[in-house]
């Protein structure tokens, strides 16, 4: 009865080591895939303007209005990086991460694409709120790539 | 039976410290030797492009991130580099750097590490640089 013990236990230590040490690294050429089309539309927008300056910095206020902090910014590479943490009363606090990147459209001066990802949100309706209160900000309007 | 037994826990006591060791050896490091020379990783890690605007290189291999699901973590124009990173299982960081190569190309080298190891496959370099190509409408040339 003893060694049937010693043996279960083998088995379930041999079947946990495995297991741990299959699952801890994955491929590297794994994190390459590509995000899906509909995703980058629905965090992409065209904006009627070419100042990528004032578009971050109203991507960098609408995020303050949802109560995010900028993290990094770099106006010449038009992007900027932004964080929170956010908790419900006696809940851990799970942080959020945001970036932006402008860029122009290549043959049309004067317009801007604005691709906004919120790490793990895919939710449209988010997206389509903080995209419609940018343009605002931006007196332009934003339409859908 | 009692030895049967006896002989099958020490093979699973056995096991259990060998698989860890050896059973899950990612294809990588099989395939490839472990001595892998610096100058081979350049390679595999660098395209050049024909191409001399640094600062558009530098902001389509941001998007090309940005489309392969990264976060971008840093970017600094002057340095022409840029970090970021991505969470599937494990923590991907990804550091890219462009600079002029001669008169008429950029050369971009990627520098991938994932769960803080190095990654010394080529596979994920061709996949990323082919990836940025595609954004960048020009061939990647590899260097030696």
């Amino acid at each position: 009865m003893r060694v049937l013990r010693t043996v279960d236990v083998a088995l379930a230590l041999s079947l946990a080591a495995i297991l741990a040490g299959c699952t801890v690294s994955p491929m590297p050429e794994e994190f390459f895939q590509p995000v899906s089309l509909e995703q980058q539309q629905i965090k992409s927008r065209v904006f009627e303007t070419g100042n990528e300056v004032d578009i971050l910095r109203a991507c960098a206020y609408v995020l303050m209005d949802n109560n995010f902090q900028v993290l990094e910014a770099e106006s010449q590479l038009g992007w900027l990086s932004a964080g929170k943490l956010k908790a419900a009363p006696g809940m851990i606090p799970i942080p959020y991460r945001a970036t932006v990147l402008v860029y122009p459209v290549a043959g049309r001066p004067g317009v801007s694409v604005v691709r906004l990802t919120l790490v793990n949100v895919d939710d449209a309706d988010i997206y389509q709120e903080l995209f419609a209160r940018i343009a605002q900000l931006l007196f332009v309007k934003a339409s859908q790539i | 039976m009692n030895i049967n037994r006896q002989t099958l826990s020490f093979l699973l006591v056995l096991g259990m410290v060998l698989v860890p060791a050896g059973g899950c050896v990612s294809t990588q490091e099989r395939l490839l030797d472990s001595d892998t020379s610096q100058l081979q990783l350049r390679s595999f890690q660098s395209r050049a492009f024909e191409t001399t605007d640094q600062m558009k290189t530098l902001r389509t291999v941001m998007l090309t991130l940005q489309d392969l699901g990264f976060v971008l973590t840093s970017g600094e124009a002057g340095l022409g580099s840029v970090t970021a990173s991505k969470w599937n299982r494990g923590l991907m960081v990804i550091t890219v750097s462009v600079r002029p190569r001669g008169e008429t190309q950029m050369l971009v080298r990627a520098n991938c590490q994932v769960d803080k190891e190095r990654v010394d496959d080529p596979v994920p370099y061709q996949m990323f640089f082919s990836a940025l190509a595609k954004a960048m409408f020009l061939e990647a040339h590899e260097v030696e």
